[in-house]
């Protein structure tokens, strides 16, 4: 009967080298207040300088995300106190934000699209850190660049919105504007939450209809990981279905998420105005964005998940579970694609870095740019499978040398004498030897028993360390059993 | 090159005859001889000038008190760009001068509003016109270059106090075109309508001074270049005949003979839109001060009050403690007119209006090249006659509004006759029309020579 309207609020930390408006660090971990200068700490008479790579990354993200881009670049200043604003202004976007009317593709979920209201860029605030009773402020984050990214409230579950954050954190992390880490901050989420009737639908944008409608918007806070927002959301929701499904009414307020309880609490009041008083920052005149700056950045843009992913399905007969994990991170989805330019097997490579080289990434925290393993050395070593006849285990364990030495796969193989044996006379004592060995198996193939086969074969393997070849061991064991030796 | 430290064949060394004057004066916020023996003057055609900079404007090592308590004690960090860029060409900083608090005339009567931030009544004497005979103080840095103790000063400019001061105590006070000068390093108040000015005795010093701070400064984003082709040009003078005090009367009528004769045509043009200017600079000035002003909450630096049990109230202390009266109700006005309801009718038509005006001034400047107006005197705002409710007063201070709503260039220049007090007149002229501004007012010397100062300072000029 009612259908949730759930809108995101999404902040992103920008990876430039120093602040939006002046040229300290941006640095996370450092001493408390020693990345700070006049202008992060608001001194009278110091101005704001915008950064030149943080318009840059924040145009590139509006182009990603489908924005149309304003004109000029505009500033404005949204006023309260708090004292980990410096100026107890934040210079933000509000009049004019750099991109409006974009959209952003879940995906997986059906190929949803989200519009986003807008984009702008905006100086972080530094923190308030509580100790007993005494209240101490690091100022090394004020003036850190954002973006805020604002969706219309068409996510209808927790699952969409924990979707679209994941499909912005790939996005961003594509670009190279974010780290896209949640835990840390570097991408922080509000949320709208609000139900209409069902039927009932709106134009985007518009706020709920007029004459007391039954749910009032409801805004959560404290949303530091993609789960919490999914969670919170399915919680908001039952709440407010429960609410109106008893005739009740949604109060619009502040709720924060309570990770221990699993619940949304109503936030205490603050009394917090939310009247910002903006005024335009006239320290910051207004700056033309013109089309030949705007093109470059464009021409910057990299192929986006979404559509890396469909290539990928499409042009390398991958399954859509391989081409996700692929496309997850920009490095892997090029490392495959270099792969496969160098003649490997797609579905072969693919399934490689999706398990043992996963497994080893993970195990030594590594990501594959700063591994050893090169697309050269994951080709030449799908080269030793295929053609070189060299067997899983071998495969496995010459991939870990790779990673312990960084040396080439061949060269390994060639050193640690882990070649295939492929000569009959030097397997036929290694087969001897097993069926000798194991005279109840023997006698269970004599008599049929398919199962021996493999077991027999196992041994071998066994026996000479993964090199013999299995398909000459498995002749050699039919031969020597007909042959009444064994 | 000029020594700072004076000639001690002429007499008193500089620090010594500054260090006397100064306890009749009372200009300078802080002045430091034992420092300024420690300076040795650059290279450059100010070479051992000294400079006096008004205290909200930032000098390395120098207290930057903008005359008020919320910021009592505390030291800047940097160094303006205007002040650097006089430096670099030889001028020292001899001191920085007293002022207002945050340059805000007050418009309530002193028994309001106390007195601290301004400096002291006595008369400088190298301006025949005696601040003490008022009820208003005088901003510290014209009175430091007519008592010649400096010979330049800079000081802001927002509703005129560079043009008021130098015309108070008869010198020269240019506020520059919006965005000609580098603020950087001023605590602006109002950024849409401050610019960084100049004091000193002559025009001629006033153009020396400006062509070395204008200009372009990556520091402030605001700066640019003062353009190439903007010589002087254009000798059509505008007038509007306006009553004003008696003894203004002869001046006025004395320079427009005076343009008269030496080449200049003069008619009357009354500026544009005159009576919108005081309630729309009132407007925007409150709500760009409500919001520049937000920083000073002695959390990171100035004014730290004790006792305080949350973050909330240590910002409640420090600024009901640190702000003068005057400060507190432009707040007050600025923030409320940010508000629903008022900021749709107040601010906002604000807003619309300054686009108008500077559509007019455009237009009018394509008609005159010039307007000469009277500078409104600090005297003009003492509530004495009746006038007792604000939007009284600050009408007698409008011809000094004009130019920070429409970002034009004002020059101040004194007018003595008959041996009586100079009396302040203003040339205001279109965006970058500086030195038309500057030929003209020389022009005017030549019949009004500017009082010499005391001191050493006829060695500066």
């Amino acid at each position: 009967m009612f259908r949730p309207r759930i809108g995101l609020e999404i902040h992103i930390r920008l990876l430039t080298s120093s602040k939006v408006f002046c040229p300290c660090p941006v640095r996370y971990g450092d001493e408390p207040n020693s990345l700070v200068c006049p202008v992060c700490l608001g001194y009278p008479g110091s101005l704001p300088v915008l950064n030149g790579e943080a318009l840059r990354m924040a145009c590139l993200l509006a182009h990603a995300l489908n924005c149309s881009i304003a004109p000029d670049l505009r500033f404005d200043r949204k006023h309260y106190f708090y004292p980990d604003m410096p100026k107890n202004y934040q210079i933000t976007q509000v009049s004019a934000p750099l991109g409006r009317d974009g959209s952003l593709e879940l995906e997986t979920g059906g190929g949803k699209t989200v519009s986003i209201r807008q984009l702008h860029l905006e100086e972080d605030a530094g923190k308030m850190i509580h100790r007993g009773n005494r209240t101490l402020l690091d100022y090394n984050r004020a003036g850190s660049p954002l973006v805020e990214i604002v969706t219309a409230p068409e996510l209808e579950t927790g699952e969409e919105a924990e979707l679209l954050l994941r499909s912005l954190r790939r996005i961003v992390r594509y670009l190279g504007v974010c780290d896209g880490n949640m835990e840390e901050g570097s991408m922080r989420c509000d949320a709208n939450v609000s139900m209409s009737p069902r039927g009932v639908e709106h134009s985007p944008g518009a706020e709920a209809p007029s004459g007391d409608p039954p749910g009032r918007k409801v805004e959560i806070k404290n949303l530091n990981s993609s789960r919490f927002v999914r969670l919170a959301l399915d919680y908001e929701t039952s709440r407010q279905r429960e609410i109106l499904r008893r005739g009740g009414r949604v109060a619009g307020e502040t709720r924060l998420w309570n990770e221990a309880a699993g619940v949304t609490e109503a936030m205490r009041d603050k009394g917090e105005s939310s009247d910002y008083r903006n005024v335009p920052e006239t320290d910051l005149p207004p700056f033309p964005l013109d089309p030949e700056y705007l093109e470059g950045v464009k021409r910057q843009l990299v192929e986006l998940p979404s559509p890396r992913k469909r290539r990928l399905v499409r042009d390398y007969g991958l399954s859509g579970d391989a081409a996700d994990f692929l496309t997850e991170e920009k490095d892997v989805a090029d490392f495959f694609e270099r792969a496969a330019a160098l003649g490997a097997d797609p579905r072969t490579a693919a399934s490689w870095l999706r398990s043992e080289v996963r497994r080893i990434l993970n195990r030594e925290n590594l990501s594959l740019g700063e591994s050893p393993l090169t697309e050269k050395r994951l080709v030449e070593l799908l080269g030793l499978v295929r053609e070189g006849g060299i067997g899983g285990g071998i495969a496995r364990k010459t991939l870990e040398e790779v990673f312990r030495t960084g040396r080439d796969p061949a060269e390994i193989v060639r050193e640690r004498g882990w070649e295939p044996i492929t000569r009959r006379d030097a397997l036929l004592p290694v087969v001897e030897k097993i069926l000798a060995a194991h005279p109840k198996a023997a006698r269970e193939l004599r008599e049929g028993k398919d199962r021996a086969l493999d077991f027999l074969t196992g041994m071998a393997l066994k026996e000479t360390a993964g090199r013999a070849d299995p398909g000459l061991v498995k002749a050699l064991i039919s031969d020597v059993l007909k042959e009444g030796r064994g | 090159m000029r020594l700072i430290m004076g000639k001690p064949e002429k007499g008193k060394p500089y620090h010594i005859y500054v260090e006397e004057t100064e306890k009749r004066i009372g200009a300078f916020r802080e002045f430091d001889p034992a420092r300024l023996r420690g300076e040795s003057a650059g290279e450059g055609p100010l070479s051992g000038l000294p400079l006096a900079v008004q205290e909200n404007i930032a000098v390395r090592g120098f207290r930057q008190g903008c005359g008020s308590r919320m910021l009592e004690g505390f030291v800047s960090p940097v160094t303006a760009t205007a002040v650097r860029r006089l430096q670099d060409r030889g001028a020292v900083v001899a001191g920085t001068t007293k002022m207002e608090e945050f340059g805000l005339l007050r418009l309530f009567p002193d028994g309001v509003s106390g007195k601290e931030g301004g400096p002291e009544r006595e008369n400088p004497p190298g301006g025949a016109c005696s601040p003490r005979d008022d009820d208003h103080p005088v901003g510290g840095a014209a009175s430091a270059v007519a008592a010649g103790m400096a010979a330049v000063a800079l000081a802001s400019d927002g509703e005129g106090e560079v043009r008021r001061d130098a015309a108070a105590c008869g010198v020269y006070g240019l506020r520059p075109s919006w965005g000609v000068v580098s603020r950087r390093g001023l605590a602006s108040v109002s950024p849409s309508l401050e610019t960084v000015g100049v004091v000193a005795g002559t025009a001629a010093r006033v153009r020396e001074v400006f062509r070395i701070i204008r200009g372009r400064d990556d520091g402030d984003p605001c700066s640019r270049d003062h353009p190439a082709d903007a010589g002087p040009g254009g000798r059509r003078i505008g007038t509007y005949r306006i009553s004003i005090e008696p003894s203004g009367e002869e001046a006025w009528r004395a320079a427009l003979d005076s343009l008269g004769r030496r080449g200049f045509s003069v008619r009357e043009a009354p500026p544009p839109m005159m009576e919108h200017w005081v309630p729309v600079y009132q407007a925007l000035a409150a709500a760009e001060t409500a919001s520049s002003l937000a920083r000073f909450d002695g959390v990171r630096f100035g004014r730290r009050s004790g006792g305080a049990e949350d973050p909330e109230s240590l910002v409640r202390r420090a600024r009901g403690e640190g702000f003068g009266i005057e400060v507190k109700l432009r707040i007050l006005l600025g923030t409320h007119i940010l508000r629903p309801p008022w900021r749709e009718l107040f601010h906002d038509r604000a807003v619309s209006q300054r686009a108008a005006i500077r559509r007019a001034f455009d237009e009018y400047f394509g008609e005159v090249d010039m307007v000469l107006l009277p500078v409104s005197p600090p005297s003009a705002l003492g509530g004495r006659d009746g006038d007792d409710h604000l939007p009284g007063w600050r009408n007698k201070d409008r011809f000094n509004l004009a130019a920070a709503l429409a970002g034009l260039p004002a020059l101040s220049f004194p007018v003595t006759t008959g041996g009586g007090r100079p009396v302040g007149l203003q040339l205001m002229g279109p965006p970058f029309g500086e030195e038309r501004l500057f030929e003209a007012a020389e022009a005017l010397a030549e019949d009004f020579p500017p009082a010499s100062p005391p001191g050493l300072g006829r060695d500066w000029r």
